[in-house]
């Protein structure tokens, strides 16, 4: 300000005093005028000075990193905690591709991210990671906008460092493990304590000791369900809770529920009203959590609804299945509304106690409903009844399929690698249906999900799971498309092997890789699917050799094979005719006796292990003698397996099937 | 082997002390182990009809004890319940390839489950 003043004195007063002894008007005006210009000038080339310092300031003392970066993808500028975040200075930034910011192989992953998102929704706020000089990878939650400096476009991207987040997140979860279990057993063995003695079968008990007894099971139940809920809401607010998505149909699962608490609402003379559309309705959603929300919903509405009537509403929209429970009952107050779906509020309840419920019920319905990526709302007039309502996806087989596959190929872009893309298909015959969640028990979709997991600790593949099939991804190309194949049928049918008891299980598979079979998620999946084969069709091509010295087991055996659907079926009546048969025309199984005259089962197999070419045919040994393994030990380490005479026919099927 | 002795294995005495309460008022005998190596030595001792195996012991591992139950000659016939407290499928599906099993109970377990565990497996051997 003092410069602008010095020059006003300076100009001014004597360029006044010089155009005031010539006394014209005018002059002066423009002198003052002039002046003024100059100081208004310099007055604001000293405002965007100060700007521009305390901009700099911000930017340069701000604790995230900030990042610009050109339209050419080059760094233009970046503050100080930028260079600690990188460990590197700024000259050694400002001007390289922003590529040298990411992990390599993620970069152009990360980068094409960021213009996608910008491109879409105007802004971008995600969790990647950066890579320090020291080739250290640090998780970071980034921002980034398009802005203009001057007349340059640049984005501009905002850094945070997560790594501490992690660790808290990490040991959060560390703990709700362990607390969960903590507190679950001794619950569990004061709960049971006091059921056994109200049994009797601690000993004869009073009449008081019951009474007492009694209400303090009541209290341990309240205090597990407490638990239970307040494990809940953590997992379900830190974005944890672990949800098993398939398939389900709502109009059953509705049903159902209508059903279960039909007895309750004859308990309170209430209408149990439903309202469902015709036919079935899917949704993806994870069943016992849909189940916990109307729980929870239902429980609500009985609870405040002294007469009348509760509804059970659900229709389609376009991507969503919207639902909702209503009832007659005394309805909320406006001011409570917002507060509904807070933890632990219970709202106008004066007999809190009473009904033993734990306040959490609402916030974990909320919590279930948004990890499902639905919203829950309510609406309420006091007197008139309140309706809960909420929306949850539909299922679409093809939009799940196709979104795995397709990031699946996007990040096998990135890595520059091939990518082979497996559909197995389930289906379950003679499956008994079963009522307890034992993981063995007789449900087509847990049996996927341990195939999954069986298929998923391979380490080879990744997977995703569909209502009746697995699609296993594993970054090979075609040529070893084939031989991964292979691998998963045997897989598979290990594990039909061991379940075959329960139920038979057939299953398809068909595969296609990227990029020769397609460019996109959809163009695999629709490869795939041609490709095809049922494991039962394709073994019933097979080659089978029957060898065994008593002619009439042969026939025995070939006719039954037959009745099974294989059709190629060929015979020897001793060793030495079977190695020439196998010379002939090299069978996929063989099914094999030991003791036979001129060549024993034992020589048979050494002669096979020994040739490469025969090396690997799958043998049966069917033998009324104990097989004695040292005998062909030398040959071959793996286990050949027998089975006895006479032949259990199922137990045969089962070998055949897996072996082929 | 008699008819109905039941071996339950877990470290925890409490709950071993409850689940034979249970059990003995439905008429099995029970024998307690609180250990992954007493359990095994009991096994081969009393030649129980079933064993009901606890997977969450920090001293043996439960996979590791049904492995050795499987592998001996005294102990290898005997029904196992395996009982765990996590509910995950991993460890599951691990016991499943290692020693199979045949039935399955989690904790906290339900006395009438654990009735109808016990009585199917006996039932089925």
């Amino acid at each position: 300000m003092t410069k602008v003043i010095r020059l006003f004195f300076f100009i001014f007063l004597p360029a006044a005093a010089v155009y005031y002894l010539r006394s014209s008007v005018t002059d002066v005006i423009l002198v003052i005028g002039g002046t003024l210009l100059v100081f208004l000038i310099n007055a604001a080339k000293e405002e965007i000075k100060a700007n521009e310092n305390r901009l700099k300031l911000i930017f340069e003392n701000a604790k995230d990193a900030i990042f610009w970066v050109g339209s050419d993808g080059t760094i233009i500028n970046c503050n100080r905690s930028a260079t600690l975040l990188l460990k590197r200075t700024k000259p050694e930034l400002v001007g390289q591709p922003q590529t040298i910011l990411y992990p390599p192989a993620k970069a152009q992953h990360y980068i094409d991210l960021i213009d996608e998102q910008l491109n879409a929704n105007g802004a971008f706020d995600n969790d990647i990671e950066i890579i320090s000089t020291t080739g250290e990878i640090v998780p970071i939650q980034m921002t980034a906008s398009r802005t203009k400096i001057g007349n340059k476009n640049i984005t501009q991207s905002i850094a945070r460092d997560i790594s501490e987040r992690r660790h808290l997140e990490a040991l959060k979860d560390e703990f709700l493990g362990t607390v969960s279990h903590e507190l679950r057993t001794p619950l569990t063995t004061v709960k049971e304590t006091i059921a056994q003695t109200l049994d009797g079968i601690l000993g004869p008990t009073t009449e008081q000791q019951r009474e007492f007894l009694t209400l303090c099971l009541e209290d341990i139940e309240r205090l597990v369900r407490i638990i239970n809920g307040l494990l809940d809401i953590s997992k379900i607010e830190a974005g944890k809770i672990k949800m098993t998505k398939e398939p389900v149909d709502m109009v059953a699962l509705t049903s159902k529920l209508a059903y279960l608490f039909s007895s309750r609402a004859k308990e309170t003379n209430l209408r149990l009203i439903t309202e469902l559309p015709q036919g079935s309705l899917e949704a993806y959603v994870d069943q016992d959590r849909v189940i916990q929300i109307f729980t929870n919903l239902l429980g609500n509405a009985f609870k405040f609804t002294e007469k009348g009537s509760i509804t059970i509403h659900m229709e389609e929209r376009a991507r969503w299945i919207e639902c909702s429970v209503a009832d007659t009952g005394k309805g909320i107050n406006p001011e409570d509304l917002p507060k509904l779906f807070n933890r632990f509020e219970q709202v106008g309840r004066a007999q809190f106690h009473k009904d033993g419920g734990t306040g959490l019920g609402l916030s974990i319905a909320k919590g279930l409903v948004e990890n499902h990526g639905g919203k829950i709302w309510v609406e309420s007039k006091p007197g008139e009844g309140t309706k809960f309502s909420f929306i949850l996806p539909r299922y679409e087989r093809d939009v799940i399929a196709i979104s795995a596959i397709s990031e699946a190929i996007s990040m096998a872009n990135v890595m520059h690698q091939p990518l082979s893309v497996f559909v197995i298909k389930l289906k379950g015959l003679n499956m008994h249906s079963s009522k307890d969640e034992r993981p063995n028990s007789h449900n087509l979709h847990e049996i996927l999900l341990e195939i999954e997991n069986m298929i998923r600790a391979n380490g080879k593949f990744s997977t995703t799971i569909g209502k009746e099939e697995i699609i296993a991804i594993a970054p090979v190309g075609k040529s070893e498309a084939a031989g991964m194949q292979t691998q998963l049928r045997r897989m598979i049918k290990g594990f039909i092997f061991e379940a075959s008891q329960e139920a038979q299980i057939s299953f398809s598979y068909g595969h296609a890789s990227f990029p020769q079979d397609g460019a996109s998620g959809r163009d695999i999946l629709k490869k795939a699917d041609e490709n095809t084969a049922e494991e039962a069709q394709v073994q019933k091509q097979q080659n089978i050799l029957v060898v065994d010295d008593e002619p009439t087991l042969v026939e025995g055996l070939r006719h039954w094979l037959n009745r099974g659907g294989y059709k190629n079926i060929a015979t020897a009546t001793d060793g030495q005719e079977a190695l020439e048969k196998i010379d002939q025309s090299v069978p996929d199984l063989i099914l094999l006796d030991m003791r036979m005259p001129r060549m024993s089962g034992y020589e048979v197999i050494g002669r096979l292990k020994q040739n490469a070419k025969t090396q690997s045919i799958p043998i049966l040994i069917i033998s009324a003698y104990e097989v004695e393994t040292e005998k062909f030990r030398q040959y071959t380490t793996n286990a050949i397996p027998s089975i006895s005479k006479p032949v259990n026919m199922e137990l045969l099927q089962k070998w055949v099937e897996y072996l082929l | 082997m008699a008819k109905n002795k039941l071996l339950v294995i877990d470290d925890n005495a409490f709950i071993g002390k409850l689940m034979a309460s249970r059990l003995t008022a439905n008429g099995y005998d029970v024998i307690i182990a609180t250990s992954g190596a007493e359990g095994l030595i009991k096994a081969e001792q009393e030649k129980p009809s079933a064993i009901l195996l606890d997977f969450t012991m920090p001293d043996m591992d439960g996979v590791e004890v049904g492995m050795k139950l499987r592998s001996h000659e005294a102990t290898k016939n005997i029904p196992i319940i395996m009982v765990t407290a996590r509910n995950e499928h991993a460890i599951v599906v691990k016991a499943m390839e290692s020693f199979n099993p045949e039935a399955y109970l989690t904790k906290p377990f339900n006395p009438e489950k654990l009735l109808e565990e016990v009585k199917r497996v006996l039932k089925n051997d």
